[in-house]
Protein backbone atom coordinates (compact mmCIF):
# COMPACT_ATOMS: atom_id res chain seq x y z
CA UNK A 1 0.00 0.00 0.00
CA UNK A 2 1.29 3.42 -0.88
CA UNK A 3 1.66 6.26 1.60
CA UNK A 4 -1.34 8.06 0.04
CA UNK A 5 -3.54 4.94 0.29
CA UNK A 6 -2.59 4.43 3.92
CA UNK A 7 -3.23 8.11 4.68
CA UNK A 8 -6.66 7.99 3.07
CA UNK A 9 -7.63 4.83 4.95
CA UNK A 10 -6.37 6.23 8.24
CA UNK A 11 -8.21 9.50 7.57
CA UNK A 12 -11.45 7.54 7.36
CA UNK A 13 -10.67 5.99 10.75
CA UNK A 14 -9.68 9.39 12.07
CA UNK A 15 -13.11 10.79 11.16
CA UNK A 16 -14.66 8.05 13.32
CA UNK A 17 -12.22 9.00 16.13
CA UNK A 18 -13.27 12.64 15.80
CA UNK A 19 -16.95 11.69 15.82
CA UNK A 20 -16.58 9.65 19.02
CA UNK A 21 -14.54 12.43 20.64
CA UNK A 22 -16.82 15.32 19.66
CA UNK A 23 -20.11 13.65 20.63
CA UNK A 24 -18.70 12.26 23.90
CA UNK A 25 -17.11 15.57 24.89
CA UNK A 26 -20.22 17.60 24.15
CA UNK A 27 -22.43 15.21 26.14
CA UNK A 28 -20.02 14.62 29.04
CA UNK A 29 -19.69 18.35 29.82
CA UNK A 30 -23.38 18.92 30.74
CA UNK A 31 -23.73 15.46 32.30
CA UNK A 32 -20.74 16.34 34.48
CA UNK A 33 -22.61 19.46 35.67
CA UNK A 34 -25.56 17.23 36.62
CA UNK A 35 -23.32 14.77 38.49
CA UNK A 36 -21.57 17.67 40.21
CA UNK A 37 -24.87 19.17 41.35
CA UNK A 38 -25.73 15.78 42.91
CA UNK A 39 -22.29 15.59 44.57
CA UNK A 40 -22.78 18.95 46.29
CA UNK A 41 -26.52 18.72 47.00
CA UNK A 42 -27.66 19.09 50.60
CA UNK A 43 -29.09 15.57 50.97
CA UNK A 44 -26.44 13.41 52.57
CA UNK A 45 -27.74 10.04 51.34
CA UNK A 46 -27.90 11.25 47.71
CA UNK A 47 -24.31 12.46 48.04
CA UNK A 48 -23.36 9.02 49.42
CA UNK A 49 -24.99 7.22 46.46
CA UNK A 50 -23.16 9.55 44.08
CA UNK A 51 -19.82 8.96 45.78
CA UNK A 52 -20.28 5.18 45.40
CA UNK A 53 -21.14 5.68 41.70
CA UNK A 54 -18.01 7.85 41.24
CA UNK A 55 -15.91 5.22 43.02
CA UNK A 56 -17.19 2.47 40.70
CA UNK A 57 -16.68 4.45 37.50
CA UNK A 58 -13.24 5.75 38.46
CA UNK A 59 -12.18 2.42 39.90
CA UNK A 60 -12.77 0.32 36.80
CA UNK A 61 -11.08 0.55 33.40
CA UNK A 62 -12.91 2.40 30.65
CA UNK A 63 -12.28 -0.57 28.34
CA UNK A 64 -14.20 -2.82 30.74
CA UNK A 65 -17.06 -0.30 30.91
CA UNK A 66 -17.32 -0.31 27.10
CA UNK A 67 -17.45 -4.11 27.07
CA UNK A 68 -20.07 -4.20 29.84
CA UNK A 69 -22.35 -1.67 28.12
CA UNK A 70 -22.08 -3.48 24.79
CA UNK A 71 -22.38 -7.11 25.95
CA UNK A 72 -24.15 -7.20 29.33
CA UNK A 73 -27.71 -6.22 28.24
CA UNK A 74 -27.67 -9.19 25.82
CA UNK A 75 -25.97 -11.66 28.16
CA UNK A 76 -27.97 -10.92 31.30
CA UNK A 77 -31.34 -9.75 30.04
CA UNK A 78 -31.43 -11.27 26.59
CA UNK A 79 -31.88 -7.81 25.13
CA UNK A 80 -30.57 -6.95 21.67
CA UNK A 81 -27.12 -5.38 21.85
CA UNK A 82 -26.85 -1.64 21.51
CA UNK A 83 -25.29 -0.19 18.39
CA UNK A 84 -21.48 -0.37 18.76
CA UNK A 85 -21.01 3.35 18.31
CA UNK A 86 -23.79 4.12 20.80
CA UNK A 87 -22.26 1.73 23.37
CA UNK A 88 -18.85 3.35 23.11
CA UNK A 89 -20.27 6.84 23.36
CA UNK A 90 -22.43 5.95 26.41
CA UNK A 91 -19.42 4.42 28.19
CA UNK A 92 -17.10 7.32 27.42
CA UNK A 93 -19.73 9.95 28.27
CA UNK A 94 -20.48 8.40 31.70
CA UNK A 95 -16.81 7.85 32.47
CA UNK A 96 -15.72 11.35 31.51
CA UNK A 97 -18.79 13.03 33.02
CA UNK A 98 -17.68 11.57 36.37
CA UNK A 99 -14.16 12.96 35.98
CA UNK A 100 -15.50 16.31 34.77
CA UNK A 101 -17.93 16.46 37.71
CA UNK A 102 -15.06 16.06 40.17
CA UNK A 103 -13.19 18.88 38.42
CA UNK A 104 -16.29 21.11 38.56
CA UNK A 105 -16.77 20.26 42.24
CA UNK A 106 -13.17 21.13 43.07
CA UNK A 107 -13.56 24.39 41.12
CA UNK A 108 -16.78 25.25 42.95
CA UNK A 109 -15.33 24.46 46.36
CA UNK A 110 -12.20 26.49 45.67
CA UNK A 111 -14.17 29.75 45.48
CA UNK A 112 -14.03 31.46 48.85
CA UNK A 113 -17.20 31.76 50.91
CA UNK A 114 -16.47 35.48 51.08
CA UNK A 115 -17.41 35.86 47.41
CA UNK A 116 -20.90 34.53 48.13
CA UNK A 117 -21.20 36.75 51.21
CA UNK A 118 -20.06 39.79 49.24
CA UNK A 119 -22.69 38.99 46.60
CA UNK A 120 -25.34 38.74 49.30
CA UNK A 121 -24.50 42.00 51.08
CA UNK A 122 -24.35 43.76 47.71
CA UNK A 123 -27.93 42.71 47.02
CA UNK A 124 -27.30 40.14 44.28
CA UNK A 125 -29.87 37.37 43.87
CA UNK A 126 -28.83 33.72 44.24
CA UNK A 127 -28.77 33.25 40.46
CA UNK A 128 -26.74 36.44 39.98
CA UNK A 129 -24.25 35.20 42.57
CA UNK A 130 -23.90 31.88 40.75
CA UNK A 131 -23.81 33.11 37.17
CA UNK A 132 -22.05 36.46 37.60
CA UNK A 133 -19.78 35.83 40.58
CA UNK A 134 -19.06 32.09 40.71
CA UNK A 135 -19.28 30.75 37.17
CA UNK A 136 -16.51 32.76 35.49
CA UNK A 137 -14.17 32.11 38.42
CA UNK A 138 -14.94 28.39 38.28
CA UNK A 139 -14.41 28.22 34.50
CA UNK A 140 -11.03 29.93 34.83
CA UNK A 141 -9.97 27.49 37.55
CA UNK A 142 -11.10 24.35 35.75
CA UNK A 143 -9.69 25.02 32.30
CA UNK A 144 -6.21 23.51 32.96
CA UNK A 145 -7.55 20.21 34.40
CA UNK A 146 -10.30 20.13 31.74
CA UNK A 147 -7.62 20.51 29.05
CA UNK A 148 -5.84 17.46 30.48
CA UNK A 149 -9.05 15.42 30.57
CA UNK A 150 -9.98 16.50 27.04
CA UNK A 151 -6.60 15.32 25.77
CA UNK A 152 -7.08 12.01 27.60
CA UNK A 153 -10.51 11.69 26.01
CA UNK A 154 -9.04 12.06 22.52
CA UNK A 155 -6.62 9.21 23.25
CA UNK A 156 -9.23 7.05 24.99
CA UNK A 157 -11.33 6.97 21.81
CA UNK A 158 -8.81 4.31 20.73
CA UNK A 159 -10.51 1.94 23.22
CA UNK A 160 -13.47 1.76 20.84
CA UNK A 161 -11.51 -0.86 18.90
CA UNK A 162 -12.32 -3.47 21.59
CA UNK A 163 -15.79 -3.72 20.10
CA UNK A 164 -14.36 -3.44 16.57
CA UNK A 165 -15.23 0.15 15.79
CA UNK A 166 -12.96 1.22 12.91
CA UNK A 167 -11.37 4.26 14.53
CA UNK A 168 -7.91 5.36 13.46
CA UNK A 169 -5.89 2.84 15.49
CA UNK A 170 -8.15 -0.04 14.45
CA UNK A 171 -7.80 1.06 10.82
CA UNK A 172 -4.01 0.97 11.20
CA UNK A 173 -4.14 -2.49 12.81
CA UNK A 174 -6.17 -3.74 9.85
CA UNK A 175 -3.57 -2.41 7.41
CA UNK A 176 -0.81 -4.04 9.47
CA UNK A 177 -2.64 -7.39 9.42
CA UNK A 178 -3.56 -7.21 5.75
CA UNK A 179 -0.37 -5.79 4.21
CA UNK A 180 2.24 -6.93 6.72
CA UNK A 181 3.65 -3.43 7.22
CA UNK A 182 4.10 -1.93 10.68
CA UNK A 183 4.66 1.80 9.98
CA UNK A 184 0.94 2.75 9.59
CA UNK A 185 0.55 1.93 13.27
CA UNK A 186 3.20 4.52 14.21
CA UNK A 187 1.78 6.93 11.65
CA UNK A 188 -1.48 7.16 13.66
CA UNK A 189 0.45 9.20 16.24
CA UNK A 190 0.52 12.09 13.75
CA UNK A 191 -3.28 12.20 13.70
CA UNK A 192 -3.54 12.16 17.50
CA UNK A 193 -0.83 14.80 17.84
CA UNK A 194 -2.58 17.04 15.32
CA UNK A 195 -5.94 17.03 17.09
CA UNK A 196 -4.38 17.27 20.56
CA UNK A 197 -2.25 20.19 19.35
CA UNK A 198 -5.24 22.06 17.94
CA UNK A 199 -7.33 21.48 21.09
CA UNK A 200 -4.46 22.58 23.35
CA UNK A 201 -4.04 25.82 21.41
CA UNK A 202 -7.79 26.59 21.50
CA UNK A 203 -8.07 25.91 25.23
CA UNK A 204 -4.88 27.86 25.96
CA UNK A 205 -6.27 30.85 24.06
CA UNK A 206 -9.51 30.60 26.02
CA UNK A 207 -7.57 30.41 29.29
CA UNK A 208 -5.63 33.52 28.25
CA UNK A 209 -8.85 35.32 27.41
CA UNK A 210 -10.05 34.71 30.96
CA UNK A 211 -6.92 36.08 32.61
CA UNK A 212 -7.49 38.97 34.98
CA UNK A 213 -5.13 41.46 33.38
CA UNK A 214 -6.27 44.79 32.00
CA UNK A 215 -5.39 45.41 28.37
CA UNK B 1 -35.44 57.73 69.46
CA UNK B 2 -32.01 57.04 68.00
CA UNK B 3 -31.24 56.42 64.33
CA UNK B 4 -30.06 52.88 65.02
CA UNK B 5 -30.89 50.94 68.13
CA UNK B 6 -29.35 47.59 68.88
CA UNK B 7 -31.25 45.91 71.67
CA UNK B 8 -30.07 42.97 73.74
CA UNK B 9 -28.56 40.92 70.95
CA UNK B 10 -27.47 37.44 72.01
CA UNK B 11 -25.69 34.84 69.94
CA UNK B 12 -24.30 31.42 70.71
CA UNK B 13 -22.46 29.25 68.21
CA UNK B 14 -23.28 25.58 67.68
CA UNK B 15 -20.70 24.48 70.24
CA UNK B 16 -22.71 26.53 72.78
CA UNK B 17 -19.99 29.16 73.00
CA UNK B 18 -21.47 32.56 73.87
CA UNK B 19 -20.33 35.09 71.25
CA UNK B 20 -22.60 38.02 72.10
CA UNK B 21 -24.44 38.59 75.36
CA UNK B 22 -27.03 41.28 75.96
CA UNK B 23 -25.36 43.51 73.38
CA UNK B 24 -27.02 46.94 73.12
CA UNK B 25 -26.09 50.38 71.89
CA UNK B 26 -27.56 53.24 69.94
CA UNK B 27 -26.22 55.39 67.15
CA UNK B 28 -27.33 58.77 65.85
CA UNK B 29 -27.43 59.74 62.18
CA UNK B 30 -24.02 60.86 60.92
CA UNK B 31 -22.22 59.35 63.90
CA UNK B 32 -19.38 56.87 63.75
CA UNK B 33 -18.99 54.17 66.35
CA UNK B 34 -15.96 51.95 66.73
CA UNK B 35 -16.09 48.48 68.19
CA UNK B 36 -12.78 47.44 69.68
CA UNK B 37 -11.66 44.34 71.48
CA UNK B 38 -9.47 41.27 71.19
CA UNK B 39 -10.01 38.58 68.59
CA UNK B 40 -13.02 36.48 69.54
CA UNK B 41 -14.69 39.30 71.44
CA UNK B 42 -17.72 39.22 69.12
CA UNK B 43 -17.11 42.39 67.06
CA UNK B 44 -17.16 40.74 63.66
CA UNK B 45 -20.03 38.46 64.68
CA UNK B 46 -22.07 41.55 65.45
CA UNK B 47 -21.33 43.05 62.01
CA UNK B 48 -22.32 39.76 60.39
CA UNK B 49 -25.59 39.74 62.35
CA UNK B 50 -26.28 43.36 61.43
CA UNK B 51 -25.73 42.53 57.75
CA UNK B 52 -27.91 39.40 57.92
CA UNK B 53 -25.02 37.04 57.23
CA UNK B 54 -25.68 35.36 60.58
CA UNK B 55 -28.96 34.98 62.47
CA UNK B 56 -29.10 36.20 66.05
CA UNK B 57 -30.62 34.11 68.84
CA UNK B 58 -32.52 37.01 70.40
CA UNK B 59 -32.61 40.79 70.47
CA UNK B 60 -33.67 43.33 67.92
CA UNK B 61 -32.36 45.81 65.39
CA UNK B 62 -34.33 49.04 65.10
CA UNK B 63 -33.55 51.53 62.35
CA UNK B 64 -35.28 54.91 62.18
CA UNK B 65 -37.82 53.66 64.73
CA UNK B 66 -38.74 50.61 62.68
CA UNK B 67 -37.88 47.13 63.93
CA UNK B 68 -36.00 45.33 61.15
CA UNK B 69 -35.64 41.99 62.85
CA UNK B 70 -36.07 40.36 66.21
CA UNK B 71 -34.42 36.98 65.83
CA UNK B 72 -37.22 35.32 63.86
CA UNK B 73 -36.13 33.41 60.77
CA UNK B 74 -36.24 35.28 57.47
CA UNK B 75 -36.19 34.20 53.84
CA UNK B 76 -33.26 35.07 51.56
CA UNK B 77 -35.30 37.82 49.87
CA UNK B 78 -36.47 39.27 53.19
CA UNK B 79 -32.94 39.30 54.54
CA UNK B 80 -31.66 40.96 51.39
CA UNK B 81 -34.35 43.62 51.46
CA UNK B 82 -33.50 44.49 55.07
CA UNK B 83 -29.81 44.24 54.36
CA UNK B 84 -30.08 47.00 51.75
CA UNK B 85 -30.12 49.43 54.69
CA UNK B 86 -26.54 48.45 55.49
CA UNK B 87 -23.31 48.30 53.58
CA UNK B 88 -20.39 46.12 54.59
CA UNK B 89 -16.74 46.49 53.68
CA UNK B 90 -15.00 43.19 54.41
CA UNK B 91 -11.61 42.80 56.02
CA UNK B 92 -10.24 41.07 52.91
CA UNK B 93 -12.31 43.24 50.54
CA UNK B 94 -13.90 40.27 48.69
CA UNK B 95 -13.65 42.03 45.35
CA UNK B 96 -14.67 39.84 42.41
CA UNK B 97 -11.35 38.96 40.72
CA UNK B 98 -12.87 38.44 37.27
CA UNK B 99 -14.15 41.99 37.00
CA UNK B 100 -12.34 45.32 36.72
CA UNK B 101 -12.69 47.78 39.58
CA UNK B 102 -15.42 49.58 37.62
CA UNK B 103 -17.34 46.38 36.92
CA UNK B 104 -17.01 45.37 40.58
CA UNK B 105 -18.80 48.61 41.43
CA UNK B 106 -21.29 48.44 38.58
CA UNK B 107 -22.39 44.82 39.04
CA UNK B 108 -24.39 45.40 42.27
CA UNK B 109 -25.37 48.91 41.22
CA UNK B 110 -26.87 47.69 37.92
CA UNK B 111 -28.62 44.83 39.70
CA UNK B 112 -30.18 47.26 42.18
CA UNK B 113 -31.18 49.79 39.51
CA UNK B 114 -32.72 47.03 37.38
CA UNK B 115 -34.90 45.83 40.28
CA UNK B 116 -35.96 49.37 41.12
CA UNK B 117 -36.64 50.26 37.49
CA UNK B 118 -38.84 47.19 37.06
CA UNK B 119 -40.89 48.09 40.14
CA UNK B 120 -41.21 51.71 39.03
CA UNK B 121 -42.16 50.64 35.50
CA UNK B 122 -45.02 48.55 36.88
CA UNK B 123 -46.41 51.51 38.80
CA UNK B 124 -45.94 54.09 36.07
CA UNK B 125 -46.61 51.72 33.16
CA UNK B 126 -43.41 52.71 31.40
CA UNK B 127 -40.68 50.63 29.79
CA UNK B 128 -38.28 49.57 32.54
CA UNK B 129 -35.26 49.78 30.28
CA UNK B 130 -35.82 53.51 29.72
CA UNK B 131 -36.09 54.17 33.47
CA UNK B 132 -33.05 51.97 34.10
CA UNK B 133 -30.88 53.71 31.51
CA UNK B 134 -31.85 57.14 32.79
CA UNK B 135 -31.03 56.16 36.38
CA UNK B 136 -27.78 54.48 35.34
CA UNK B 137 -26.63 57.62 33.51
CA UNK B 138 -27.31 59.69 36.64
CA UNK B 139 -25.49 57.20 38.85
CA UNK B 140 -22.51 57.05 36.49
CA UNK B 141 -22.05 60.80 36.85
CA UNK B 142 -22.00 60.63 40.65
CA UNK B 143 -19.85 57.48 40.50
CA UNK B 144 -17.20 59.30 38.47
CA UNK B 145 -17.17 62.11 41.02
CA UNK B 146 -16.83 59.65 43.90
CA UNK B 147 -14.05 57.77 42.09
CA UNK B 148 -12.20 61.02 41.68
CA UNK B 149 -12.64 61.85 45.40
CA UNK B 150 -11.34 58.37 46.26
CA UNK B 151 -8.37 58.83 43.88
CA UNK B 152 -9.50 55.86 41.82
CA UNK B 153 -10.23 57.42 38.42
CA UNK B 154 -7.06 56.00 36.87
CA UNK B 155 -7.62 52.59 38.41
CA UNK B 156 -11.18 51.84 37.36
CA UNK B 157 -10.11 49.65 34.43
CA UNK B 158 -7.70 47.63 36.54
CA UNK B 159 -8.46 44.17 37.87
CA UNK B 160 -8.28 43.62 41.66
CA UNK B 161 -4.95 41.76 41.31
CA UNK B 162 -3.48 44.90 39.75
CA UNK B 163 -4.48 47.17 42.63
CA UNK B 164 -2.55 47.92 45.82
CA UNK B 165 -4.19 46.89 49.11
CA UNK B 166 -5.26 50.48 49.77
CA UNK B 167 -6.72 50.90 46.29
CA UNK B 168 -8.58 47.59 46.53
CA UNK B 169 -9.99 48.62 49.91
CA UNK B 170 -11.14 51.96 48.47
CA UNK B 171 -12.81 50.14 45.57
CA UNK B 172 -14.58 47.91 48.12
CA UNK B 173 -15.72 51.02 50.03
CA UNK B 174 -16.92 52.68 46.82
CA UNK B 175 -18.74 49.48 45.79
CA UNK B 176 -20.65 49.48 49.08
CA UNK B 177 -21.21 53.24 49.02
CA UNK B 178 -22.82 53.52 45.57
CA UNK B 179 -25.70 51.39 46.83
CA UNK B 180 -26.45 54.26 49.24
CA UNK B 181 -26.72 52.27 52.48
CA UNK B 182 -28.07 54.09 55.51
CA UNK B 183 -25.23 52.71 57.63
CA UNK B 184 -21.83 51.70 56.33
CA UNK B 185 -19.98 49.00 58.27
CA UNK B 186 -16.27 48.28 58.15
CA UNK B 187 -14.73 45.04 59.34
CA UNK B 188 -11.08 45.67 60.19
CA UNK B 189 -10.63 47.93 57.15
CA UNK B 190 -6.92 48.53 57.68
CA UNK B 191 -5.70 45.36 59.35
CA UNK B 192 -4.16 43.82 56.23
CA UNK B 193 -2.43 47.01 55.08
CA UNK B 194 0.98 48.54 55.62
CA UNK B 195 1.19 51.92 57.45
CA UNK B 196 1.10 54.04 54.28
CA UNK B 197 -1.93 52.22 52.87
CA UNK B 198 -3.59 52.31 56.29
CA UNK B 199 -3.38 56.08 56.16
CA UNK B 200 -4.96 56.15 52.67
CA UNK B 201 -7.95 54.10 53.88
CA UNK B 202 -8.21 56.09 57.13
CA UNK B 203 -8.37 59.30 55.05
CA UNK B 204 -11.19 57.81 52.98
CA UNK B 205 -13.17 56.91 56.12
CA UNK B 206 -12.50 60.41 57.51
CA UNK B 207 -13.83 61.89 54.29
CA UNK B 208 -17.00 59.79 54.62
CA UNK B 209 -17.37 61.02 58.20
CA UNK B 210 -17.09 64.63 57.04
CA UNK B 211 -19.88 64.18 54.51
CA UNK B 212 -22.14 62.77 57.23
CA UNK B 213 -22.04 59.00 56.60
CA UNK B 214 -23.25 56.94 59.54
CA UNK B 215 -20.63 54.27 60.17
CA UNK B 216 -19.80 51.31 62.36
CA UNK B 217 -16.11 50.46 62.37
CA UNK B 218 -14.70 47.25 63.80
CA UNK B 219 -11.00 47.77 64.30
CA UNK B 220 -7.86 46.78 66.13
CA UNK B 221 -6.21 50.04 65.18
CA UNK B 222 -6.47 52.53 68.01
CA UNK B 223 -5.23 55.37 65.80
CA UNK B 224 -8.07 54.75 63.36
CA UNK B 225 -10.61 54.51 66.18
CA UNK B 226 -9.34 57.77 67.67
CA UNK B 227 -9.44 59.53 64.33
CA UNK B 228 -12.91 58.54 63.15
CA UNK B 229 -15.04 57.69 66.20
CA UNK B 230 -17.72 59.66 67.95
CA UNK B 231 -18.38 56.69 70.22
CA UNK B 232 -16.30 53.69 71.18
CA UNK B 233 -17.40 50.34 72.55
CA UNK B 234 -14.93 47.97 74.14
CA UNK B 235 -16.05 44.35 73.99
CA UNK B 236 -14.72 41.30 75.75
CA UNK B 237 -16.11 37.78 75.36
CA UNK B 238 -19.30 39.12 73.82
CA UNK B 239 -20.10 41.65 76.54
CA UNK B 240 -19.72 45.40 76.54
CA UNK B 241 -17.08 46.32 79.11
CA UNK B 242 -16.88 50.04 78.48
CA UNK B 243 -18.69 52.49 76.24
CA UNK B 244 -18.23 56.21 75.80
CA UNK B 245 -16.88 58.86 73.50
CA UNK B 246 -13.43 58.43 72.01
CA UNK B 247 -11.79 59.89 75.11
CA UNK B 248 -12.11 56.46 76.73
CA UNK B 249 -9.25 55.40 74.50
CA UNK B 250 -7.03 57.97 76.20
CA UNK B 251 -8.45 57.77 79.72
CA UNK B 252 -10.05 54.35 80.14
CA UNK B 253 -12.06 53.70 83.27
CA UNK B 254 -12.21 49.92 83.40
CA UNK B 255 -9.12 47.86 84.19
CA UNK B 256 -9.89 45.54 81.28
CA UNK B 257 -9.81 48.37 78.73
CA UNK B 258 -6.65 49.73 80.36
CA UNK B 259 -5.02 46.32 79.99
CA UNK B 260 -6.20 46.01 76.38
CA UNK B 261 -4.89 49.44 75.44
CA UNK B 262 -1.52 48.94 77.13
CA UNK B 263 -1.14 45.63 75.32
CA UNK B 264 -1.98 47.31 72.00
CA UNK B 265 0.54 50.10 72.58
CA UNK B 266 3.24 47.54 73.48
CA UNK B 267 2.35 45.66 70.30
CA UNK B 268 2.49 48.81 68.21
CA UNK B 269 5.85 49.81 69.72
CA UNK B 270 7.39 46.40 69.03
CA UNK B 271 6.00 46.47 65.49
CA UNK B 272 7.50 49.93 64.97
CA UNK B 273 10.86 48.74 66.35
CA UNK B 274 10.83 45.72 64.04
CA UNK B 275 9.93 47.94 61.11
CA UNK B 276 12.80 50.32 61.89
CA UNK B 277 15.25 47.44 62.40
CA UNK B 278 14.20 45.98 59.05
Amino acid sequence: MSFVDVTLQLLQGFLVTLEIFAISWLLAIPLGVFFCSISICRFKWIRKVMSVFIWVIRGTPLMLQIIIIFYVPGLLFNLPSLDRMVSVIIAIVINYAVYFSEIYRAGYESISKGQKEAGFVLGLSKSEIFFKVYLKQIIKKIIPPMTNETISLVKDTALARVITIPEVLKSAQEIVAKDAIIWPLFYTAVFYLAIVGILSIILKLYEKKLSYIAS
Amino acid sequence: MSYLEIKNIAKRFEDNKVVLKDFSFSLEKGETISLIGNSGSGKTTFLRILNFLLPMDSGSIVLEGKELCNGSSLSYQEKQKLNSNFGLVFQNMNLFPQYTALDNILLPLKSKLKKEAKEQAKEEKKKWKLIYQERLDQEMTSLKELASTFLLTEKLNHYPNQLSGGEAQRVAILRALVLKPKILCFDEPTSALDPKLKQEVANTILHLKKVGTTMIVVTHEMELALAVSDKVIYLEKGSIIEVGDKSILLTPKSDKLKAFLSLRSTDDESKEEKRRAF
